[in-house]
């Protein structure tokens, strides 16, 4: 049996176990049959980093926002500057295009749950789907902060139905634990969105980036610009996260074909720029030839500029590709310290609400395919890997205001 | 009568001397035997380990994580515990962040970060005096407050550091030696001298050895213990200085963990979790034990899955070397 | 089996430790139905020697025959199989679980399930107790009970086991007068049903109210045994010390002298009520009383440790109010606690900080200890009170019980208190260490000091205090002084609160 068919029947056998057909005992077994109980369990553990306290600027029933109001909530933007937003930044719109109208008659009221505000990478997709919200004045939208909590995001979605939502769109905190409160919208009879990360069970569509496709995009540019040889060191994030596993998949497919390219260290730097720094000093140590830098985060990337500038070794010229699509690292792209960066988009939540809307208005929601799991999967293209060669027209369109640190390499 | 009568009296006393001895050998110089073993088995493990590079490296590796523990060896020299160092870090690095940013006086930013750090450790203080709470549960309690002020004040985005003067602490080096381990090595030890020669430190010391005997001498004992965690406030103050002149960002995650870190360098470093025995310069060579750990793996290429393993084992090695001294 | 013929013999045993020999070639007999008591200074190899009985320790050579048959033990298990249970100082009971089960632990009898049988446990300690003369409830949680009570338990599990020889290390230590009769009467009992009994103590007067035979060690060698009759109190001492026991009267009291401590209608709830007392610049008070008769609290609220409720408190003739031992202090009081461990010691720490805690600042200068200046102070009052010790840096975890208590004397002399409390001053200490220790009280007070001390020793109270009160249930209860300084008369104050009229007995001369 091959990875993938084994894969399809571990993910097969996690929506049995989420449909209640399977006893959790019956999915170990199983799993472990298929040599895949450790799936399994990275499956159900949770992911990414866990809830610290963080604040909870919201009400019991989440935050309003429509076209109506003056600033919205969250994003701190007008109308005005949302549209503005829309034309100019957002990636997607292209995507399932919606007219910008009134949608039906009557007043509409979309549910919107968020994993947390804790990161900007977060609110910056609600401010795309508050983007695609101010075109549509009979829209609005109820937002929840689920502070990277399973249980609390549960709560909000329980709330967001009591509210009588007409649709849902959520970015689960994670995949197994938001599963019952996905239930329970689609037993609502109303449709669910499902944003970025998916759950194994009955949805209307879930509509993501591939990770792993990005990731290859990034290393296959990698393999160019080293002509196919050299060492590289990989800088993980928060070992055993799911996106963190799918880049290192990515990377590793398209290292596939460029064996002249080993992996000489690789170390979890917790998608943070601390880690990075002393697992790179280390590095540069053990290492005294090191071609490039493959990293799963931008803070890390910088982390790791930092060690190489201190260890002397800017000379070196070692190149750094890495992840995410800040404003920020898109800088750095610009300024030469980035060679190149995944354009891991948060701009999807426009995406989102269209396709909540397509689906209240009855409309087929086009190049909807089935995949392993219940319901339909959207997938997005993958957005241009960001290089010095288009650079120019990336610049302000990635998510964050902070300002990248200077290149330590360029004295 | 006199000292021949009284000879009986050290002879039987003595029955234990020379086990005593042995024991109080391995308390004492325990951690730094063990600190030697782990040189002595990096060198042989990675040729690379000895460069100049590498050590200097190390030393700066472990700057804040040490001086943390510093704070912390105070803190638990009185039995007490302080898991909110990590977050009280993340606070202060976000106001010395916010104030470079708006005042761009590096001066004042500093001062921001250690004020803010004292002013957590103050809460800390009080509340395990004044208001009686465990010290564990209350510095718990002050790990998420701090924490959630850090993200408040910055909306979760980290605050970058871009002045360049003050990243110079961060990275630059004086006589050779990086700046941060040339902060970190005098404030160890200035508070080497402060528990050696003052009354405040023996007060510590007398706290974690017998809170009432202390009392009942005359030890404020209220004002030492308050004392102890504004120290650790302060450290974290000074590890946010370091954090944030090293990594160039003040993000309001930063710090994580680092309660831990700083409590394993404390322990290991031989100090006891009941307070009353230790110091600051075994908890040196405790952070130094981790830190070098953490080199030498990564220097070996051990899978990032490995790592705790390897250094958990070698955490519970460490205090069960220096342990079987203290316990006999 | 034969009165005379010894149960158990112990031939030439001889224990090293590295650099001392503790036991050295120590021979001692133990016969079925006596008390048989065992004396020595600290650190004369007592402790070692009931560890080697008892199989807590091994031994390097020698011989123990017990019914004339030579055994070895290896554990504990070992010796109480045997037959042989040893009563350590620390008790080690449980404190959550009853007295039934403390005393069966191990061996709680079977019901015809699986279950206990509570119903025949109980019967069968209360049998046990029963045999002890004692009334105290199985079902009774060990936690609840006095220290007095929980040695009874301790004896009980011994019995329960069908022990012969039973080992009490100083037993009298955390006893009160009362408890200690009540002790004694248990091991008469225990005597006249042929159990054999070794009892260690410090404290002449109970060897000779109770033991049949003394063995006396000194510096891990056996100095000598005697039937009980043939030694006088003396003799004893000599034999442990080499040397005699000064005598030393009572200094009488200087009426002239100026009121240094004046106590009036100081009460704590639960504690003690309305005591007043007035102690004079070179005076030594006692306070006699029974355990719980509210004599460590009233020091401790003296010192303001605790806060007294009612009451004032002048010092050199100064209303004063001490909220706190800091204030204490700075009016010049100073407390020797009642449990040094627990109160005063800092155990793992070097003597030197021990004896310098309370005076810290005279050290310092610009917040800087000076560490000679301290180490001379320190070696002087080492000196002075021959403190035994391999130096000042010395853990005083490590001192014997009597140089561990000069240690917190010596704490308060380098403060240069002039009022000092002292509660229970030589509990715990050997013969020649308390004779120092009063001395030293003597030298306290020639020079100026006033001293008050709570004691459960009497004879320590009539041997330095020339005033005595008593307390009784929390309230003073008598004052004797001279002429009227009667043994009978502060022991019939202690347990019946004075004349039968109710009103404490004030008897001066």
């Amino acid at each position: 049996m091959s990875q993938d068919q084994r894969e399809r029947q571990i993910d097969r056998l996690l929506g049995d176990y989420f449909r209640g057909r399977l006893s959790r005992r019956q999915l170990a077994r199983r799993a472990t049959k298929l040599g895949g109980l450790s799936l399994v369990l990275t499956t159900l553990a949770p992911e990414l980093r866990p809830a610290l306290a963080a604040p909870t600027p919201r009400s019991g029933r989440g935050i309003r926002s429509s076209a109506m109001q003056g600033t919205q909530p969250v994003s701190n933007m007008t109308t005005e500057e949302l549209l503005e937003f829309y034309d100019q930044v957002l990636p997607f719109t292209d995507i399932l295009p919606l007219e910008a109208s009134e949608i039906g008659g009557d007043p509409i009221v979309i549910g919107f749950s968020q994993t947390g505000f804790n990161h900007p990478w977060r609110v910056e997709m609600i401010k795309s789907a508050q983007a695609e919200v101010a075109r549509h004045p009979n829209v609005s939208m109820v937002i929840t902060d689920g502070n990277v909590d399973i249980s609390k995001q549960n709560n909000d979605v329980d709330d967001l139905l009591a509210q009588d939502v007409a649709a849902v769109v959520m970015s689960p905190v994670e995949s197994a634990g938001l599963a019952p409160a996905a239930l329970k919208v689609m037993a609502a009879g109303k449709p669910l969105i499902l944003l970025d990360r998916d759950v194994a069970v009955e949805k209307t569509v879930f509509i993501g980036q591939s990770n792993v496709t990005m990731a290859k995009g990034v290393a296959d540019v990698m393999v160019e610009m080293l002509d196919g040889e050299g060492s590289i060191v990989e800088l993980t994030g928060l070992i055993g996260s799911s996106p963190a596993i799918d880049r290192q998949k990515g990377m590793y497919e398209a290292l596939a074909e460029a064996a002249a390219i080993t992996v000489v260290a690789a170390g979890d730097a917790e998608w943070i720029r601390d880690p990075a720094v002393a697992l790179m000093d280390d590095f540069l140590v053990a290492n005294p030839q090191i071609n490039a830098v493959f990293s799963h985060a931008e803070e890390s990337s910088w982390g790791a500029q930092f060690s190489i500038a201190r260890a002397g070794r800017c000379a070196d010229n070692i190149l750094q590709f890495t992840h995410d699509a800040s404003n920020a690292g898109f800088q750095s792209v610009k300024d030469g310290l980035f060679a190149a960066d995944g354009n891991y988009s948060p701009f999807i939540g426009d995406v989102g609400v269209r396709a909540a809307l397509m689906a209240l208005q009855g409309m087929e929601i086009p190049d909807l395919q089935d995949y392993e799991f219940e319901g339909k999967l959207y997938r997005l293209p993958d957005l241009p890997v960001v290089t010095a060669e288009n650079v120019d027209e990336w610049l302000g369109k990635g998510w964050g205001d902070f300002a990248p640190p200077e290149d330590p390499c360029t004295e | 009568m006199g000292l021949q009568q009284s000879l009986p009296v050290e002879r039987a006393a003595g029955g234990d001397r020379q086990r005593l001895d042995v024991r109080e050998m391995l308390t004492r110089y325990g951690t730094f035997i063990a600190l030697i073993v782990l040189i002595v088995v990096a060198a042989l493990l990675s040729p690379r380990f000895l460069s100049p590079v590498n050590l200097m490296n190390v030393l700066r590796q472990t700057a804040i994580v040490g001086v943390l523990g510093i704070g912390m060896t105070f803190v638990i020299l009185t039995a007490g515990i302080d898991l909110s160092v990590g977050a009280t870090l993340a606070l202060s690095a976000v106001m010395l962040a916010g104030t470079l940013e708006s005042t761009g006086n590096i001066a004042l930013a500093m001062l921001a970060a250690v004020l803010a750090g004292m002013a957590v450790g103050l809460g800390n203080g009080l509340g395990v005096t004044l208001g009686r709470v465990q010290p564990f549960v209350m510095t718990l309690g002050m790990l998420g407050i701090a924490r959630s002020l850090a993200f408040l004040y910055t909306g979760g985005e980290p605050i970058p550091v871009l002045d360049r003067t003050f990243l110079t602490l961060g990275i630059g080096y004086l006589w050779k030696v990086p700046i941060p381990s040339i902060i970190f090595i005098a404030i160890l030890i200035v508070a080497a001298l402060v528990l050696r020669y003052t009354p405040f430190g023996r007060a510590v010391y007398a706290i974690g050895s017998n809170e009432e005997a202390a009392r009942l001498s005359g030890i404020e004992v209220g004002r030492v213990k308050t004392s102890v965690y504004v120290i650790s406030g302060f450290t974290a103050g000074i590890g946010a200085i370091m954090y944030c002149s090293q990594f160039a960002s003040a993000p309001p995650i930063a710090g994580e963990g680092y309660e831990l870190d700083a409590i394993a360098a404390v322990v290991v470093g031989g100090t006891s979790l009941f307070g009353g025995q230790g110091g600051v310069i075994g908890t040196f060579f405790g952070a130094l034990i981790i830190g070098i750990l953490s080199n030498v793996l990564n220097l070996m290429g051990v899978s990032p899955f490995a790592q705790p393993l390897a250094k958990g084992a070698l955490i519970i090695l460490a205090v069960l070397i220096v342990g079987r001294g203290r316990r006999g | 089996m034969n009165r005379n013929s010894p149960l158990l013999e112990v031939v030439g045993i001889t224990r090293r430790f590295p650099g001392v020999t503790a036991v050295d070639g120590v021979d001692f007999s133990l016969r079925a139905g006596e008390v048989h008591a065992l004396l020595g200074e600290n650190g004369a190899g007592k402790s070692t020697l009931i560890k080697i009985l008892g199989g807590a320790l091994g031994k390097d050579r020698g011989t123990i025959l017990l019914n004339g048959a030579s055994v070895d033990f290896h554990s504990p298990a070992d010796a109480l199989a045997a037959g042989i249970a040893v009563i350590y100082q620390e008790l080690v009971l449980c404190p959550h679980l009853s007295v039934a089960e403390n005393v069966l632990m191990g061996h709680l009898p079977r019901a015809a399930g699986l279950g206990i049988d509570w119903p025949a446990a109980n019967r069968r300690v209360a049998g046990v107790l029963a045999q002890l003369g004692v009334t105290l409830a199985p079902t009774t949680l060990v936690g609840r009970l006095s220290t007095a009570q929980q040695q009874l338990v301790e004896i009980a599990k011994a019995l329960s086991r069908d022990s012969r020889i039973l080992v009490l290390d100083e037993p009298s230590a955390a006893l009160g007068q009362r408890d200690l009769e009540h002790l004694f009467g248990v091991m008469r009992l225990l005597r006249e049903q042929g159990v054999a009994l070794v009892y260690i103590s410090h404290r002449l007067e109970e060897v000779f109210a109770i033991a049949d035979r003394v063995s006396v060690l000194k510096d891990g060698r056996l100095v000598g045994h005697w039937p009980i009759g043939e030694v006088t109190m003396q003799g004893l001492v000599r034999a442990m010390t080499g040397r005699d026991l000064g005598v030393i009267g009572g200094a009488e009291t200087d009426i002239a002298a100026p009121v240094r401590l004046e106590v009036r209608g100081l009460g704590r709830k639960d504690a003690f009520q309305d005591i007043s007392l007035s102690l004079r610049a070179g005076e030594i008070v006692g306070i006699a009383g029974i355990v719980g008769s509210g004599r460590t609290e009233l020091l401790r609220a003296i010192f303001g440790a605790d806060q007294p409720e009612t009451g004032e408190i002048e010092v050199d003739g100064v209303p004063v109010r001490l909220r706190s031992p800091v204030q204490a202090l700075r009016h010049g009081l100073g407390l020797l606690p009642e449990d040094r461990k627990l109160q005063g010691l800092l155990l793992g720490r070097a003597l030197r900080e021990n004896v310098s805690l309370a005076s810290l600042r005279r050290f310092t200068r610009f917040g800087i200890l000076r560490p000679a200046q301290e180490e001379r102070a320190v070696r002087a009052l080492m000196g002075e009170l021959q403190i035994v010790a391999r130096g000042s840096g010395q853990s005083v975890e490590t001192l014997s019980g009597g140089n561990q208590q000069k240690v917190v004397l010596a704490r308060w002399l380098a403060r240069q208190c002039g009022i000092l409390l002292f509660d229970e001053p030589t509990r715990g200490v050997d013969v020649g260490a308390k004779e120092e220790i009063y001395r030293l009280i003597h030298a306290l007070a020639a020079s100026g000091a006033a001293v008050l001390i709570v004691s459960s020793e009497l004879k320590e109270l009539f041997a330095i205090c020339p005033r005595i009160l008593v307390m009784r249930e929390g309230r003073l209860a008598g004052e004797f002084a001279g002429s009227h300084l009667r043994e009978e008369e502060v022991v019939d104050a202690m347990l019946m609160g004075g004349r039968s009229d109710g009103t404490a007995a004030v008897a001066t001369g």
